[in-house]
């Protein structure tokens, strides 16, 4: 056996030892949250394979590199020159072909996957997500109710259909693993059915301005008899709410008005609530108007006519298609109502 | 001391045998002057040549006109005279002129521009090519009248090029490394300044009797500062003209600040250039003046004067282009100190969110810029030097390539000040249709920039076509030549998509065009306009930006295997799969931009095929890696700071690659895309495609460009420090990214347990930051007080360690050839370039 090829051998022995030890490594550390759909099952695994050839390409250059390094590193004041060799075709060949087959392989792997994680199932319950800066609200059309929490029955695949009504957001719960971008204009699906009962987080994902770190919603996965709990509860709740300040109460913070407006007086992005109503406001025009209900009216629905002085025109401009004429009713009721 | 007038001259080269000491010669380069001269310093005034001339051209010092009156029918020759003239010289060879003019009966010809060329070809243009840039004392020391005609003895060797002769010139020519060399502490200030004060001035005075100017004072004749007051009276102007406009269609908010920033962003930028000066030669020879080539130095100035001012040497703006790359890569660097501190714990510590959000979009698009910036630096310095061409093909788009980027960084820092913008680098609308109004000047900075690379890319290619020496054919070019070529290639032809996206997104906001607004206006609707589509941009915008990573790292990749050989004393291994590689990653870029765009909803089924071309990617990529494995291998490695950052750069840019895989399959992307797994994923690409090779050339070249050794011990120390503090902060990044961290938020969630790993990301920009602050130092200590440098260094066998350090004005005493392969060390007897000396490297 020649220098040459024992110096191969010795290094190829290394990138196998390498390689295992870094695949053992990164399987048992703990890099990722704990999984919650049956969607991430197939990730996951998608995953750990990519784990596993990055730990093999990472010990083969890393071995190789730090082999020559230390063996082929030339002695002081040594000034010849390395064996010449301008290459090996068969060698190039090797080393484009092989590479192109992991490619396929993984193009393959690639395409199963991604069916798996996007396939629908036929008894889907559909949960139409609209997003807004900076906040969430999702409706269950199959129940009727809006919420601005997200309450899911384990096991039950569902559907979101998600879309926004200003700037591109990003729907994203890390433990479901997927994710789908908010796209105003656009109805986006996508397929998530949870597996672990537990809280979790709708996390934004696509940088939407100011508050887009705090752009969350809490996520609950529950049994199925608690989910039909809720629904009744919610169902016989929202009956109830009879007085207009009541139903304005649920749009606040259904709608999305609360992500901006405080009701405690603290400035969030828009002018808070508290003695709203009846108040004077300078506008950044210079003039100044006093709050009624035409104003209210008109600011719900043209946010960027009449720009309170110091605060930016940031107010989604789509309310008018969202809110009914008693939806407006009800929420001016509800601020007329915010007093100290 | 004798002239010949050159716009007289019709170059038939009558005189040229006269002189009996032979000091007629004929300008070099022949496009830029193709006249004779007269060699003042070994002319004799013998008269001689005078009579000779059949066209009276030739004059003694004090007989030279400032004026001709034509007789009619005769020609003139000058720069940028559109006729052409056919003759025969005393010898009965024909002579074809362009450039030329004849002249009617009594016309009068200025004479007095003829002058300054005349002399400066020998003060400062090829004539001696051993006076360079060099000499710090110029201004310092004080103008002796009475040396006015010494001078200096050794720069002549190279003037005497003209022989046809090979075998005659060849002991002149080996002269020239040290005659140029010993020349530089005979060429004190005092030489060159008397020169143009006895020659020129002297000339000049007469002209200046007539016509009485003004004398700006010194800084004034700075081009950068003249460039900065333009730009700040063309912003102004464009304000001004956009509010009145708007005053006299009598609006109520004439004053909107808006759309005056955006006109006055665009005036702005365009009195940068005028007042920095680099359209002045277009702007002269449009209405029909001549702009000749001003070689050298500028006579009269500092020695950094021309590094501030338009300058049309390659090395120059290479070196410009480079100091740039690094003063704008510090601005973002100190954007990332701030919001990275910020990130060390969970909550708001001193900065909102409206500052942070700035500072990461900021940060982005300042640290692409000094990318972009640097790889331009890198490009436009040792491109020409490699393949033996004296410059670009074009010079002055060259500088304007330059030029323009400094209003369009100006246009980045001023977005910061006018509320910023909180969009990322991306912009994406409609977030960016609303963002604040620093997102305007953001969006028409980068247009700026991007028109330096269009241009930039255009003229290399142009170049790399035309001007390399006899015996490059392709496959003998130096292998970063070939990872130029590709990266000007997808700056050509990418470029325009982001400009044009981003025009679209200006235009939205100013003129209310709603390409990618989807809720139009009621009015809109009745007419029946379509929706805008906010997906459309997203295809436009990494149409480029997804090719613009590809910018970023080829020429990176291209140090990397350029520099391996040389320190690994072997060839490289597989050169032309390795050229071939760095092509395919360049075509296979267009393939791909759509693997930004897993989640964001454009038609599902067109996820598959930008999956399969994005895993494509990593066959050429992967050739790249086994071929330097297989360069190492068996080679003789030494470890000098520039081979460590070679290796430095291979270990990151593999966690870049590796990381890049599973984004690359659309399944885990769902999961992974932006999260911090993106965030570690580019850096190390970045850092290990662009900044550790880009510190690999800076202290590789560094004894080539000034002359001086760099010190060997910071440099190891900047190594050290910044090689493992960024394998922790982006496999840091990678880990958090997993744990849930997403990207581009000011605040994160303290549930998912990362304060620890963001402390030490933290810790490890910082020593980065420190690392890099240990080499300018290094670098601006050394330029001073370094030793001084071999001309060979490194043994290299590329042409440019051939010739003297510091490199000379006109690098290339004479064109050399190419008789061999670029990397066969280890062969003995063999030759790469044959200067015209059979002198054998090695
Ligand atoms: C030449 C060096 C660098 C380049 C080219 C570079 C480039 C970039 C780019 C293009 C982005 C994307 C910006 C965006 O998403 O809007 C980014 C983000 C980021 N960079 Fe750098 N960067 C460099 C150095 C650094 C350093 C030294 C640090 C400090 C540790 C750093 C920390 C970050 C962080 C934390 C982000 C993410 C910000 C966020 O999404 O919240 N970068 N960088
Ligand atoms: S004047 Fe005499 S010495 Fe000078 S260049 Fe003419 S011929 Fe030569
Ligand atoms: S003889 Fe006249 S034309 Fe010929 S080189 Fe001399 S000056 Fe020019
Ligand atoms: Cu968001
Ligand atoms: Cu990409």
């Amino acid at each position: 056996m020649g220098v040459d090829v024992r110096h191969f051998v010795v290094a190829t022995i290394i990138v196998v030892l390498v390689t295992v030890a870094g695949a053992v490594l990164l399987d048992s550390a703990d890099l990722l949250p704990p999984l919650a759909s049956a969607q991430g099952v197939t990730i996951d695994w998608l995953f750990g394979i990519h784990l596993k050839l990055i730990a093999f390409l990472f010990a083969l250059v890393i071995v190789f590199m730090l082999f020559s390094i230390i063996v082929f590193r030339s002695k002081p004041g040594d000034l010849s020159a390395g064996k010449h060799i301008h290459g090996n075709t068969r060698l190039e060949i090797t080393w484009t072909v092989i590479p192109l087959i992991i490619v396929a392989v993984m193009g393959y792997i690639g395409v199963v996957t991604l069916r798996d994680v996007t396939a629908s199932a036929p008894d889907e319950m559909v949960v139409e997500v609209t997003s807004a800066q900076w906040s969430w609200r999702f409706d269950y059309p199959e129940q009727g109710l809006t919420s601005t929490e997200l309450l899911l029955p384990v096991n039950q695949p569902i559907r979101f259909e998600i879309t926004s009504t200003d700037v591109i957001h990003n729907f994203w719960v890390p433990e479901f693993r997927v994710k789908q971008d908010a796209v105003p204009g656009a109805v986006n699906l996508l397929r998530v059915t949870p597996t672990v009962v537990g809280k979790y987080k709708v996390r934004c994902a696509e940088l939407c301005g100011l508050r887009h770190s705090q752009m969350l919603a809490d996520v609950r996965v529950v049994e199925r008899s608690e989910f039909d709990n809720w629904v009744g509860a919610e169902t016989a709740r929202l009956a109830a709410l009879d007085t207009p300040e009541a139903r304005g109460e649920q749009l606040y913070e259904t709608q999305g008005c609360i992500g901006c407006h405080s009701l405690d007086g603290t400035v969030v992005v828009g002018p808070s609530w508290l003695n709203l109503f009846g108040s004077q406001e300078k506008l950044d025009d210079g003039t100044s108007v006093i709050v009624n209900e035409d104003y209210i009216r008109h600011s719900i629905l043209y946010p960027g006519d009449q720009i309170v002085k110091g605060f930016q025109n940031l107010m989604p401009a789509n309310f008018g298609e969202i809110l009914s004429e008693i939806d407006i009713k009800d929420l001016t009721a509800f601020i007329k109502s915010v007093k100290d | 001391m004798t002239y010949i007038i050159t716009s007289l001259c019709l170059r038939d080269s009558s005189c040229v045998e006269v002189c009996p000491v032979e000091c007629i010669i004929p300008g070099k380069p022949m496009k830029e002057w193709p006249w004779y001269y007269i060699d003042p310093e070994t002319c004799i005034d013998c008269g001689a040549c005078i009579p000779e001339c059949p066209y009276e051209a030739i004059f003694e010092e004090e007989a030279v006109p400032a004026q001709y009156d034509a007789k009619g029918g005769e020609y003139i020759a000058r720069i940028g005279l559109q006729g052409h003239y056919e003759g025969q010289n005393n010898q009965g060879d024909s002579v074809i002129l362009d450039c030329t003019k004849q002249l009617e009966a009594g016309e009068n010809i200025d004479l007095t521009e003829d002058i300054q060329p005349n002399y400066t070809y020998f003060t400062e243009g090829v004539g001696y090519g051993a006076l360079d840039m060099q000499d710090e004392e110029v201004m310092a020391s004080p103008v002796v009248e009475d040396e006015i005609d010494q001078v200096p003895e050794a720069a002549a060797v190279d003037v005497v090029e003209e022989s046809d002769d090979q075998e005659a010139e060849v002991s002149d020519v080996e002269e020239v490394p040290e005659a140029s060399t010993a020349g530089l502490e005979d060429l004190e200030a005092e030489d060159v300044v008397t020169i143009e004060q006895s020659h020129g001035g002297g000339v000049r005075e007469s002209a200046n009797e007539a016509v009485p100017t003004w004398q700006p004072p010194f800084f004034l004749t700075i081009g950068l500062v003249r460039g900065l007051l333009g730009q700040l009276f063309g912003t102004l102007f464009g304000m001004g003209l956009v509010w009145a406009i708007r005053f006299f269609m009598g609006l109520d908010e004439f004053w909107a600040a808006e759309p005056a920033w955006v006109v006055g962003a665009v005036t702005g930028t365009l009195g940068f250039m005028i007042g920095v000066g680099a359209l002045t030669d277009w702007g002269k020879w449009m209405i029909g003046m001549q702009a000749p080539m001003v070689h050298g130095p500028p006579s009269g100035k500092p020695s950094w004067f021309r590094y501030f001012s338009v300058d049309y040497n390659h090395k120059v703006i290479g070196i410009q282009y480079t100091v740039t790359g690094i003063l704008v890569m510090l601005v973002g660097g100190s954007l990332a100190m701030v919001f990275r501190l910020e990130l060390v714990a969970t909550g708001m510590q001193f900065i909102s969110y409206g500052t942070y959000n700035s500072f990461i979009s900021a940060h982005g698009i300042i640290m692409i810029v000094s990318i972009l910036i640097g790889v331009g630096g890198m490009i436009n310095y040792l491109v020409p030097l490699m393949i033996g061409a004296s410059d670009m093909a074009f010079p002055r788009l060259n500088a304007f390539g330059y030029w323009i980027n400094v209003p369009g960084v100006i246009l980045l820092i001023t977005a910061l000040f006018v509320g910023g913008w909180d969009t990322g680098w991306t912009g994406y609308p409609p977030l960016s249709a609303r963002a604040p109004i620093g997102v305007q000047l953001f969006f028409l900075g980068v247009y700026m920039i991007g028109l330096s690379s269009i241009v930039g890319s255009l003229n290399l290619l142009v170049t790399v076509a035309r001007l390399r020496a006899p015996g490059m054919s392709l496959f003998r070019m130096p292998i970063f030549v070939w990872a130029s070529i590709s990266t000007a290639i997808l700056q050509l032809t990418a470029t325009q998509f982001i400009g044009l996206a981003f025009l679209m997104v200006v235009t939205e906001r100013v003129l209310g065009m709603g390409f990618f607004d989807p809720f139009i206006s009621e009015a809109a609707k009745a007419v029946g306009a379509p929706p805008g589509d906010p997906v459309l941009f997203q295809h436009l915008f990494w149409f480029y930006s997804h090719p613009a990573v590809y910018v970023f790292i080829l020429p990176g990749l291209g140090i990397i295997s350029e520099l391996l050989p040389v320190f690994c004393r072997k060839p490289l291994f597989g050169y032309r799969w390795i050229a071939i590689s760095s092509m395919s990653i360049a075509l296979l870029g267009f393939l791909v931009w759509a693997h930004h765009m897993f989640v964001s909803g454009m038609n599902e089924f067109l996820r598959i095929p930008f999956m399969v071309a994005t895993l494509l990617v990593a066959v050429p990529t992967g050739v790249k890696f086994f071929s330097w494995l297989g360069t190492m291998w068996q080679g003789k490695l030494t470890f000098p700071t520039p081979m460590l950052f070679v290796l430095g750069a291979i270990s990151v840019f593999l966690i870049g690659g590796l990381t890049g895989l599973p984004a690359g399959t659309v399944a885990t992307d769902l999961f992974l895309h932006d999260t911090y797994w993106v965030v570690g994923h580019f850096h190390a690409t970045m850092f290990g495609g662009f900044v550790f090779p880009f510190f690999a050339a800076l202290y590789y070249w560094y004894p080539k460009a000034t002359g001086r050794k760099y010190s060997e011990k910071l440099g190891k120390l900047h190594f050290w420090l910044m090689t493992p503090s960024f394998w922790v902060q982006s496999i840091g990044q990678a880990a958090v990214g997993l744990k849930g961290m997403r990207r581009r938020i000011a605040d994160y969630d303290p549930a998912l347990g990362i304060e620890n790993y963001h402390f030490w990301i933290t810790v490890a920009g910082i020593l980065i930051a420190i690392s890099v602050l240990v080499c300018i130092y290094n670098l601006w200590y050394s330029a001073r007080k370094g030793e001084t440098a071999q001309d060979n260094p490194w043994r290299s066998r590329s042409p440019e360690f051939q010739i003297p350090s510091p490199i000379p004005e006109h690098s290339y005493p004479n064109p050399f050839e190419i008789v061999g392969e670029p990397y066969d060390y280890g062969l003995p007897g063999s030759v790469y370039v044959s200067m015209e000396s059979d002198k054998v490297l090695e």
